[in-house]
């Protein structure tokens, strides 16, 4: 057996000679290592992505960030599904309740018209006295 | 600018308004209304509408253009009547509307909030509560100030 001083001695020519001869066998599980290493050689050139500790956080951290959005979609369907609905269908009703409003505002407004034009007499027998 | 916040403050107005609808609206105790936008353009059409302008009916027509809805509560559970007053009283002090009127009288008060300025109405809120219960009513749009009151007052006619 050749040890790797030997081989390094060994010229070009019959290192092809040697490497061409089929009845030396190759050595178990030569063809593992050679594809192991070429992997090796790929990750050392960047030609393939490697799951960084970085790139697993940013996973870690998008997944649940995408979970809560599509919860947050979620709740503003369900809201905006429950914008309420027109009390009336017919426009002449809904006018009608809107004119018992107003009558109903105006009623409520007359009341704070009414106890301060009650109270007038008071504040001018008020002012007739500082006067 | 102005315009825009007012609008956003309407906007925002109405929005709770919106929700404290929501909240009450389906419970037995409480008597409730609402008018959206959708239907004050239908109201707007109605032929009924233009002929009270000529009338000394209330005219509503100028209004119900500005209008972009109408919640009206009226409720007669002392429980439920209080968690309402909490949560329209909150709308007030959060957007910081303006205290137009209060009266009280045998035991009701009533208390009138705008936002807005000296034209333009954005928000309308009446409260009115009592031992026998509690009315909220809140109208939000871009309505003249004027035509607002004038409607007011005849209503008031109409009494």
């Amino acid at each position: 057996m050749k040890r790797i001083g030997d081989i390094g001695r060994i010229g070009s020519e019959e290192l092809e000679r040697i490497a061409s001869d089929k009845t030396v066998p190759a050595p178990d599980g030569l063809d593992k290592k050679i594809v192991r290493t070429a992997k090796v050689l790929e990750l050392l050139n960047g030609t393939q992505t490697v799951e960084t500790p970085s790139k697993r956080n940013r996973r870690i951290i998008l997944f649940p960030s995408a979970a809560a959005a599509a919860a947050v979609i979620a709740v503003i369907c369900s809201l905006s599904a429950r914008v309420p609905r027109d009390t009336y269908d017919d426009p002449a009703i809904a006018l009608a309740s809107m004119e018992r409003t107003f009558t109903y505002i105006s009623e409520k407004l007359n009341y704070g018209a009414g106890i301060a034009s009650s109270a007038e007499p008071v504040f001018q027998q008020t002012i007739n006295v500082l006067k | 600018m102005t315009a825009v916040l007012l609008l956003f403050a309407a906007y925002a107005a109405a929005q709770d308004s919106k929700s404290i609808y929501k909240k009450y609206s389906d419970m037995d105790e409480v008597n409730a209304v609402y008018i959206s936008s959708s239907m004050f353009n239908l109201i707007g059409k109605l032929p009924s509408i233009n002929i009270s302008e000529s009338t000394d009916e209330i005219n509503m027509a100028p209004l119900v253009k500005s209008l972009n809805s109408m919640f009206v509560m009226d409720c007669n559970d002392e429980r439920v009547c209080a968690d309402m007053k909490k949560d329209v009283d909150k709308i007030i002090d959060k957007h910081k509307m303006e205290l137009l009127m209060e009266a009280k009288k045998q035991g009701e008060t009533v208390r009138v909030y705008i936002t807005g300025n000296e034209k333009t109405v954005t928000a309308f809120i009446l409260t009115a509560s009592s031992r026998d219960g509690f009315t909220f009513i809140s109208l939000d749009g871009n309505m003249n100030r004027k035509e607002l009151e004038k409607a007011i007052a005849s209503a008031a006619e109409s009494l």
